[in-house]
């Protein structure tokens, strides 16, 4: 696994968007039968999930996220070096999704911004990549926008991914801090798993069906949940070993394990294997679903906010999944502003009227 | 473990009462195997026998006298590795 350390990088702030669109596990009772309906949310752990109306991207999520955290945390805008947009639902084949939401943002023209295409491994990767970029003589302030809109990627006939996946968008605040420890990062990659969990359509590989095509199950993502788990499996038990050893720490010092929150079941058995505490493992996702590249800062907000504003917390960020793909973060966080989920209950028209 | 209490393993994954299936029954088609229970399996595997089974090697299982043979076979490559 390629091994990096971030420096003088600190975690300044987190907040998260959800869409207002509740939705519960009883809709797929009616379409698959109460008993595999309840069996399925039991093992996923997911009875009511939020998801966005088809006009609304999770830039739009993100862009809500983004302006209430830069309330919160009085940056001036001027003051943004950079955005990167971690997603694999942007607004356009192209331009990239950052460079929309710097002007949607009134960020400075100066701002560099770029897309990173990962899903559940994503934020690990748009920590380092934006932490990356910060130092001495770098920027000094990132925002880190992830976030997907994933379950109008899913089929309502697959009982495998219709009750499963909710929308969200988060904003991470990044800044240069000369007094802060060192950040350990682990990634990697085994691309041999790419149709374990894939959307074939859409891409300019095979660029049809358009999205009117209803039936065409190239348009929708495709997941062989035995596939994942079993690479979840060879995976990430490796993965939290060699990020503690590399930050030289043991579980016992670790005050939270914040993994993707792919599912209920994969997380207590991944704990179970990695002899995680049940405290110190956070579980979110009730009321949210599996929300692809948001899952970890939205479970630090949902789970952690009072925590996270109130005393240092000793963090495993593990994230995995598509691609095959996977990141694992160690991080210190300070006190920062008590992390916000806000509801967007606004069209992008309306977003974009406020901004 | 043994054979036997490998076999209860599946039982109990397929939610049946112990000592319901035979070596010579196919797993894949009960009419208990859902996707939910292959993975169930791999992860009963995974926790009592400590490996990680495939899941395109447990496909190719007709029987599950043929799961247990791909378990002994995995299980004696990871000794031999260990």
């Amino acid at each position: 696994m390629a091994v990096g350390r971030l420096s003088q990088v600190r975690l300044a702030g987190l907040t998260v968007a959800v869409p207002e669109g509740l939705r519960d596990w009883h809709e797929q009772a009616a379409q698959f039968g109460a008993e595999s309906a309840e069996k399925t949310a039991k093992l996923t752990g997911v009875f009511h999930r939020r998801t966005a109306a088809p006009e609304v991207c999770a830039s739009d999520l993100c862009h809500l996220a983004a302006e209430q955290l830069l309330d919160t945390l009085g940056w001036e805008r001027d003051t943004i070096d950079a955005i990167v947009f971690v997603s694999q639902t942007p607004d356009y084949p192209l331009p990239a999704t950052a460079c929309t939401l710097q002007s949607r943002l009134g960020l400075p023209t100066s701002t560099a911004a770029f897309d990173v295409n990962l899903g559940c491994s994503g934020y690990p990767y748009g920590l380092w990549i934006a932490g990356r970029m910060i130092g001495a003589t770098g920027f000094r302030r990132v925002l880190l926008l992830a976030g997907d809109t994933i379950s109008h990627l899913t089929s309502p006939d697959d009982p495998a991914t219709a009750g499963l996946f909710g929308d969200a968008g988060t904003a991470t605040a990044l800044e240069f801090d000369p007094l802060v420890g060192d950040i350990h990062v682990l990634l990697g990659t085994d691309g041999s798993g790419e149709s374990s969990l894939c959307v074939q359509a859409g891409g300019a590989r095979h660029p049809g069906p358009g999205t009117q095509a209803i039936a065409d199950p190239s348009r929708y993502l495709h997941m062989e949940g035995a596939d994942v788990f079993a690479f979840t499996l060879r995976v990430v038990p490796p993965l939290v070993t060699q990020l503690l050893e590399s930050a030289g720490w043991t579980l016992d010092e670790v005050d939270h394990v914040v993994m993707h929150q792919a599912n209920a079941f994969l997380l207590q058995h991944l704990a179970r294997r990695l002899k995680i505490p049940a405290e110190k493992l956070v579980v979110a996702l009730d009321g949210y679903g599996n929300t692809s590249c948001a899952s970890i800062p939205l479970a630090l907000a949902d789970a952690l906010a009072d925590q996270l504003a109130t005393e240092p917390q000793r963090l495993l960020l593990i994230g995995f999944g598509v691609g095959w793909s996977w990141g694992g973060i160690a991080l210190t966080t300070g006190p920062m502003p008590r992390p916000q989920i806000v509801v967007c209950s606004s069209t992008p028209r309306e977003l974009a009227a406020h901004s | 473990m043994t054979r036997h209490e490998f076999l209860q393993l599946v039982d109990q994954v397929l939610e049946l009462p112990v000592g319901t299936l035979t070596p010579a029954d196919s797993f894949q088609e009960h009419e208990n195997w859902t996707s939910l229970s292959f993975l169930g399996l791999i992860a009963v595997v995974d926790e009592e026998v400590g490996i990680t089974l495939s899941p395109a090697a447990i496909l190719k299982c007709a029987t599950i006298e043929q799961l247990m043979d791909l378990v002994a076979d995995k299980l004696s490559d990871h000794r031999r590795a260990a």
